[in-house]
């Protein structure tokens, strides 16, 4: 009976694997061919985007999927970080842009969520309704009345178009809000007693309370603004002000470089997501489900 | 269990540490490279000076100098080694055709010259002696005694009229010698003479022909020769350098009398490397002037210039490298990438249609508006090479 | 269990709470401003110019762009297009997480190493691997090589209607590891003994799945439902990219209009189009609480 559970458990085990892996797939697939040499991904990728051609022996032409490297190599990266500086230049771009967002999310929706979590004041719920229907709008739906506002603003062509409605989005305050409302109202009640302020209250018993709702507000931002792609085409037409994600698929084809610069693209988002996935996954549950 | 869980939390602690230090290193290392890429690119790629091409077609030169020389002058000289008496013109000195030039000392001459004469009267008085034998002879009348006495008589008489040429002929040398004078309208070019000396083997003077002109004789590279269609009696510009350099360059018009072969030149080949040497074609050109105010002797140059007739790229030949019998330019081409541009050497096979010697005009379709060639490199160059523009 | 507790007012404290009026409203006072200024004024602004002839110093022109929106080929086509995808591809992604949460949920070696690698592809940059997403659906792709060994002809994935599929496939990749999270949220909330309890009654596991577990993971179910719909208009981003401004017509979304919209300058159509989408996610949404709170009322 346990040996039948045991092959039982293996044999899910392998079904999940198999599809993990297909999920993975893209993943580990940009990591090996980031260590090709340019002329290995040429000849195995370079019939993409053309028509089909027969070769003598009959044969149509594939791309030619490869997972290992003939010869192990850190050419793109090098050619990458030494000789196209425009690269780094254009991550820094992007960290320029989600670091500040992240920053003035957090606190400005810290404080926000901490009026709609725990004090009452009229139209309270109308008002977090409203945030809340902002959030599930698409982008473009605002895109003009925001064009405007960030020309009225003087703001266009600036990176502020882009991290100002990003630091004033609707994500943050309903996430931290989610998290707050967990906190039972006798903590709060005891400070109270004490004489302490709101804004102390918010600082010695809230926030603490509520550090593994900031740190997955922070990676779920991180992954939300990293990935920014429709904002900065739009308001940023510098196009060495604009992050590395608009740049990127315009890569496609420069075999020298593409993996490396996917690889190191998306490194920090991975290694961060890693580090505090317990925070992440407790944040995407926290946020979908209790209340 | 207890320990299990504790156990867990210790390695996901470790796996904490390790991600993070993961991450710190990769923004540390990004961090690096967007400090130092631009130093570790001038490290790494070959540093290149380039320059535009230049449109156009090429323009040959010709420039050549030297100094004018008379076509015709004569050495004077006194054969008879005579002592210079005086001497009467300055060296320079312009002279008419007969113009005494130099007086020498004849009295040497004219003594010998009074002895012949004196040998003459005597041999007057000895005929007159045997005219009266001849008489006396004729009275007598012995025959075999007449016919003596007359050859006697012939005879003398032939000795005197050897006398008087000989002395009809010193007398002439002594006229000729004892001055110079000038044979033709000229110019004194030199002057050795000096007064109270013989003269030493050289001539005592040099006078020029003013009335033949002069000529000035260069030696220039026969394609050159052939480019500016040079040929015999063709009239060509001559400039006189002004001596105090205050006044302007006078122009002459000069003929090319003579076209000859001259020795050809060696020279270091640019293209072929160190030692490798070419040999150059060359001619001799004479040229003749014919100006009033000219005294022979001076600075003339002669300055030609002419378009080539096609138009094309204008390339300065330190640029061009050959490799066996191709030659080829490096030009710098810009590849444009997604992350910025990035410079390469391209090889760019040429024929030069036109050259002179410092550059090369190649068929305008090799090249584009604006593109840049690669004049040196800080390393040997191959086709596609990345490259770092000065 | 309290269920969509944000939206209701946690009683109690209200006399307390009277007095923090002020203070609320400070707190607030960042977050409202910023959020007035880029969001709720643009709204605003734009449901204004939806209804009007020109943007600046237009007149009120009623519902005359709308007419003209609803009459143009390109937004009936895109709006089709907009719900013909979220109407295939959420049921799909419901049925697929919630399935693989199930399964996840159940004894299984590496489970965290699993769950890692589900949600992964939701924290990697979209602009990443839309070059592994073009060297699989490329003409000359290696999806097309694999089809190959079968015997089935090429499929120009990105130019034909097979584009709807290759979106799918890249929404369900991305955004599978989100619900599935979300649904083992939801599964482990479900209290053990409601199966003990089903077991004894001597219900089947057909019938302890639809009784006890569909039941109670109506709520998530709910919440999923949502963000489903949400991330799938997300997916822009990605078609955007692989295929750029004009796509093949089988993909060309809502989003796709209005960016084209904005670049061309049509303002009115594009804040007409904005205005009727906002409208059609705000029915959907509010229909679904309504559902959900009828549901709920039904259950108890």
């Amino acid at each position: 009976m346990r040996v039948i559970r045991m092959i039982q458990k293996g044999l899910l085990t392998a079904l999940m694997g198999v599809f993990g892996l297909l999920l993975l797939f893209p993943i580990v697939i940009t990591f090996t061919n980031s260590l090709m040499t340019e002329q290995e991904l040429t000849i195995n990728y370079g019939v993409i985007g053309k028509l089909t051609e027969v070769t003598s022996s009959g044969a149509e032409t594939f791309v030619n999927l490869k997972w290992l490297p003939d010869k192990v190599t850190l050419e793109q990266y090098g050619e990458l970080l030494v000789y196209s500086p425009n690269y780094l230049l254009l991550f820094w771009n992007s960290a320029g842009l989600v670091v500040p967002i992240i920053i003035g999310q957090t606190v400005v929706a810290a404080l926000a969520a901490y009026a709609f979590a725990k004090l009452n004041f009229r139209g309270r719920d109308s008002l977090f309704l409203v945030y809340l229907l902002t959030m599930l709008m698409p982008f473009q739906v605002t895109l003009v009345p925001n064009y405007i506002m960030a020309d009225k603003l003087g703001l266009l062509h600036s990176t502020g178009a882009v991290i100002l409605p990003g630091v004033f989005a609707a994500f943050g305050v309903f996430m931290l809000r989610q998290f707050m409302l967990h906190i039972p109202y006798a903590y709060i009640e005891a400070a109270k007693m004490d004489g302490a302020g709101h804004f102390r209250i918010f600082l010695t018993i809230i926030l603490p309370m509520v550090k593994s709702g900031l740190a997955a507000l922070v990676i779920l931002l991180f992954v939300d603004y990293w990935n920014m792609v429709e904002q900065p085409l739009i308001f940023i037409n510098d196009p060495f002000k604009q992050p590395l994600s608009v740049f990127l698929s315009r890569l496609s084809g420069e075999w020298d470089t593409v993996f490396a610069a996917s690889m190191l693209y998306m490194a920090p988002m991975v290694l961060l997501f890693l580090y505090a996935e317990t925070y992440f996954i407790e944040g995407v549950q926290l946020s979908g489900i209790k209340g | 269990m207890k320990d299990m869980e504790l156990s867990k939390e210790q390695v996901d602690r470790k796996r904490k540490k390790w991600i993070s230090a993961v991450l710190l290193l990769l923004i540390g290392l990004l961090l690096f490279f967007t400090l130092f890429s631009n130093t570790l690119q001038s490290v790494t790629l070959p540093k290149v000076r380039a320059e535009p091409a230049a449109s156009g077609g090429v323009t040959y030169k010709l420039e050549r100098s030297g100094v004018l020389q008379p076509v015709n002058q004569a050495d004077l000289l006194n054969l008879a080694g005579w002592r210079i008496q005086k001497v009467l013109v300055k060296e320079g000195e312009a002279v008419k055709k007969g113009q005494k030039l130099v007086l020498y000392d004849s009295s040497s001459a004219e003594r010998e010259l009074e002895d012949e004469i004196a040998q003459l009267k005597k041999q007057s008085i000895a005929l007159e002696n045997i005219q009266d034998q001849f008489k006396l002879s004729m009275v007598d009348g012995d025959e075999s005694a007449i016919r003596s006495v007359r050859r006697e008589l012939a005879t003398r008489n032939i000795d005197i009229s050897m006398q008087q040429r000989k002395i009809d002929g010193l007398r002439e040398q002594l006229n000729r010698q004892k001055e110079l004078t000038a044979p033709f309208n000229g110019i004194v070019m030199k002057l050795n003479a000096v007064e109270g000396l013989a003269s030493n083997g050289q001539p005592d003077i040099v006078v020029s022909n003013l009335d033949l002109g002069y000529q000035l004789t260069f030696v220039a590279d026969g394609e050159l020769v052939d480019r500016f269609t040079l040929v015999v009696r063709q009239p060509i510009e001559l400039r006189v350098a002004s001596e105090e350099g205050n006044q302007p360059a006078r122009s002459l018009e000069g003929t090319i009398v003579e076209i000859t072969d001259a020795d050809s030149r060696m020279v270091d080949s640019p293209e072929g490397g160190a030692g490798a040497t070419a040999t150059v074609r060359q001619k001799q050109l004479r040229i003749h002037v014919a100006d009033a105010d000219l005294k022979g002797g001076e600075q003339v140059t002669v300055k030609l210039e002419r378009a080539s007739s096609g138009r094309g790229w204008l390339v300065p030949n330190e640029a061009i490298h050959r490799e066996g019998e191709r030659r080829f330019i490096l030009k710098v081409e810009q590849q444009r990438g997604a992350l910025g541009n990035v410079f390469v050497a391209r090889k760019v096979l040429i024929e030069a249609i036109e050259a002179t010697e410092w550059e090369t005009m190649i068929p305008a379709d090799r090249l584009y508006e604006g593109d840049l060639i690669i004049l040196e490199s800080s390393e040997p160059l191959q086709n596609g090479n990345r490259i770092r523009l000065q | 269990m309290k269920k969509w507790g944000f939206l209701c007012v946690p009683l109690g404290w209200a006399r307390w709470m009277r007095r923090d009026a002020a203070a609320a409203w400070l707190f607030l006072a960042p977050s409202a401003a910023g959020f007035a200024v880029f969001y709720l004024i643009p709204f605003v602004m734009g449901v204004m110019y939806s209804f009007m002839s020109n943007t600046s110093g237009g007149q009120f022109a009623g519902l005359a762009n709308y007419r003209e929106l609803l009459a143009s080929d390109s937004f009936r086509k895109a709006a089709y297009n907009t719900f013909y995808f979220s109407a295939v591809s959420v049921p799909l992604m419901l049925a697929l997480s919630l399935g693989l949460a199930l399964l996840l949920n159940r004894q299984i070696y590496f489970r965290k190493w699993l769950r890692t690698s589900y949600v992964l592809p939701l924290v990697v940059p979209v602009a990443s691997v839309i070059i592994i997403w073009q060297m699989i659906f490329d003409w000359n792709g290696a999806l097309n090589y694999i089809l190959s060994w079968f015997g089935i002809d090429r499929v120009d994935w990105m130019k034909t209607e097979s584009a709807r599929n290759v979106v799918i496939a890249v929404y369900l990749w991305k955004n599978i590891g989100y619900n599935v999270i979300l649904f083992l949220a939801g599964l482990q909330q479900i209290p053990k003994d409601y199966y003990e309890t089903a077991q004894i009654e001597g219900a089947g596991r057909f019938r302890q799945f639809f009784g006890v577990t569909l039941v109670y993971l109506t709520t998530t179910t709910f919440f999923v439902v949502i963000m489903s719909i949400i991330n799938s208009f997300k997916v822009f981003r990605e078609t955007y990219l692989m295929a750029g401004d004009y796509p093949h017509d089988s993909i060309y979304m809502l989003q796709h209009y209005m960016n084209n919209m904005f670049i061309s300058l049509d303002i009115q159509k594009l804040t007409a189009a904005a205005a009727l989408m906002v409208c059609g996610i705000m029915v959907i949404v509010f229909g679904l609480f309504g559902l959900e709170r009828r549901y709920r009322q039904f259950m108890e």
